[in-house]
């Protein structure tokens, strides 16, 4: 199997990303609003303006019930807004049918949930494989690809397992493994800490602080102050209305290393 | 646009099926059932024909019986006397043998101390010696009739005929009609053809004609067994009426053995029929417990499709791993079904003695209907996994 060089951990079949100074968006959101008709009708996001670039650390911080979900949810294309329009590498996703937005998921865009959703009759490899099942990508590949994901967040050692015998921490790994095994452009994660204990979950930010280094830009959403402050960019939302900070104090990541083993 | 092989469809929608064994192999069981009743019951009823059509060809497939006709008046009329002798002349018949008729109201008992009610169901027939070889008959004991005993008080007794009576072997006697008969023989069973005879006690023609002269009827021909050569019963049976009463071939009634049994095969359809109605019944039921499961497992996996969504497969791709997952789940049953319907057809027709015979179409239809049904009951469930928004993995606990 082909080893992954240290540089480029997560993407070993990809061109190379540009690293120009002001790299392009990969994620533009324009006046963006979701309101739920009612009666009575619900405003759940206000109208909001958001470009994520490539590489970008974005924390979207928020109590719960202030719109994250919602927010998350239109920024991954999951979900319509009601208003205004969301670009994905430029192009807005309003005009594209179910099934070119589908593809457009299956090849830009990873998730990591709170609770893993790993399947449980799949053992880590197969789990992270399915990450590339709707990119079109040929079995014994998926495989390949996905042990390679796997080694790059430091489960080399746990290929044949199934997520009841890995723990928590494990587990959101071989998630992560899932969303970057395609290489996306944004990678988008909901609470990835949520269900873990606090030492797991620091390692689990600092592994996803370390993939925006990399090039992928990472949005992660938590209620967690101690969580967004190791994000270069940290976004406000409190009942709808999302606002950005200018400066932000950043605390220091760690560059992440290949088969990192910082699980508790 | 990427679309998922037929291979990772499989793999996919295997995995829901593998997560719950339990559950798979209950739902599946209801078209197990189905298939196996409409395998096995197909399968004892092809035994059943198959066993049938050997009989006939080892006894009466090559037998045709000329009986008289009736008149407008529904009265028996009479055959020429000269039948018998110009239908063995005609082309490809190999023997005749003639049955006149009886003599009316003979009882025939053990002893001259049974009251004459008792009659054990056993019939009086009267044979031409030529009627041994035309049906086929085997004896098992003692004598059939000759030039010499066709005229005198003797007997010769079916098989049922001479058990009823508790006759053992020739050389007993038996009281027909008022007056003692020595048992001159007793036929083998005689199967299919023979069993007409079977339940007969047999006089010689030549006797009756000379002891019962003054009744009605007594020398008329009553049935003239034809027997064909190999494979020619067909045309000969065409021609029988003609050449029995070549002036009036309406007033002859011909039969052919085959036709006979073709009752009997009726019947067998029946039991086929109704062996298809419980078995679509079972199918039937099957389905919707396909269709209960499914149902169950959209909503319980309401997060993984959710995850499926995310990871960018589409509707349509949702729809198609749901609906192979219960045509997975049916077709598991199914084949179940064939191995149990074909074990226990098989295990029938071992039973019963007869050929194991498992028709092609039902090995065919048992699988492809189980298809059918996991298709049908999985479209509703696939649809409504199709319609699960994307959100709910952010959402679902």
């Amino acid at each position: 199997m082909k080893t992954p060089t240290s540089s480029t951990p997560f993407s070993p079949h990809s061109t190379a990303r540009t690293t120009s100074p002001s790299p392009a968006p990969v994620l533009e959101v324009r006046g963006v609003t979701k309101t739920y008709p009612g009666p009575p009708s619900l405003t759940v996001l206000q109208a909001t303006d958001l470009t994520i670039a490539s590489g970008d650390q974005v924390a979207v911080v928020g109590p719960s019930g202030s719109g994250k979900s919602t927010l998350l949810s239109i920024l991954g294309t999951l979900d319509n807004p009601s208003t205004g329009e969301v670009l994905v590498d430029g192009r807005p996703v309003a005009e594209l049918s179910e099934r070119k937005r589908s593809a457009l998921r299956s090849q830009r865009i990873g998730f990591v949930f709170q609770q893993f959703h790993l399947l449980p009759t799949h053992t880590a490899v197969e789990n992270v494989a399915t990450g590339l099942l709707y990119s079109g990508v040929r079995h014994t590949l998926r495989r390949r690809r996905a042990a390679e994901a796997l080694e790059a967040v430091g489960l080399s050692h746990r290929l044949t397992h199934r997520p009841t015998e890995l723990s928590g921490g494990e587990q959101q790994r071989v998630a992560i493994a899932r969303a970057l095994v395609r290489n996306p452009g944004i990678l988008i994660a909901d609470e990835p800490t949520g269900a873990l204990d606090t030492a797991t979950g620091a390692a689990i930010v600092e592994l996803l602080s370390g993939i925006a280094a990399l090039g992928t830009a990472v949005v992660v959403v938590t209620h967690d102050e101690e969580v967004a402050s190791h994000f270069a960019r940290r976004i406000r939302i409190r009942d709808g209305v999302v606002t950005e900070p200018a400066a932000q104090a950043i605390r220091p990541n760690k560059p992440l290393r290949q088969g990192a083993s910082c699980l508790a | 646009m990427p679309s998922l092989t037929p291979l990772d469809l499989l793999r996919t929608a295997g995995t829901g099926l593998t997560g719950r064994p339990l559950r798979t192999a209950l739902s599946a069981l209801g078209v197990a059932l189905g298939i196996a009743s409409l395998v096995a019951l197909t399968g004892v009823s092809a035994s059943n024909q198959a066993q049938l059509l050997a009989e006939l060809d080892a006894l009466g497939a090559d037998l045709a019986i000329v009986w008289p006709g009736s008149g407008h008046d529904q009265q028996p009329l009479v055959l020429p006397k000269a039948a018998p002798e110009m239908i063995a002349r005609q082309d490809g018949v190999l023997r005749v043998g003639v049955f006149e008729t009886p003599p009316q109201g003979l009882g025939v008992f053990r002893t001259d101390l049974m009251p004459i009610t008792q009659t054990g169901g056993i019939t009086v027939s009267v044979a031409r010696p030529d009627v041994l070889a035309a049906v086929d008959a085997q004896v098992a004991s003692g004598r059939w009739f000759d030039e010499a005993t066709r005229g005198l008080p003797v007997t010769v007794l079916g098989a049922t005929a001479a058990q009823r009576l508790g006759v053992e072997r020739a050389g007993d006697r038996v009281f027909i009609g008022g007056q003692w008969y020595g048992v001159l023989g007793i036929l083998a069973d005689s199967g299919l053809a023979g069993g007409i005879i079977e339940t007969s006690a047999i006089l010689g023609d030549r006797w009756v004609r000379e002891r019962f002269a003054v009744e009605d009827g007594i020398g008329d021909i009553a049935e003239v067994f034809v027997r064909a050569e190999p494979g020619r019963i067909a045309e000969v049976t065409e021609l029988l009426a003609s050449t029995a009463n070549p002036g009036a071939p309406h007033q002859v009634s011909v039969t052919r053995l085959a036709d006979l049994s073709a009752a009997r095969e009726a019947a067998d359809d029946a039991l086929t029929t109704l062996g298809l109605a419980l078995g679509g019944i079972a199918l039937l039921v099957g389905g919707v417990g396909i269709t209960n499961t499914m149902v169950v497992t959209v909503m319980e996996r309401r997060g993984e499709i959710g995850l499926r969504r995310a990871l960018g497969a589409r509707p349509g791709q949702i729809a198609t791993q749901f609906t192979a997952e219960a045509i997975a789940l049916s077709a598991l049953g199914g084949l179940a079904g064939l191995a149990l319907g074909a074990t226990a057809a098989a295990g029938f027709a071992i039973a019963a003695n007869q050929p194991i015979v498992i028709p092609t179409m039902a090995l065919l239809i048992g699988p492809l209907l189980s298809i059918v049904v996991g298709a049908l009951a999985g479209l509703q469930p696939a649809t409504r996994a199709a319609r699960v928004s994307p959100t709910v993995a952010l959402r679902s606990v």
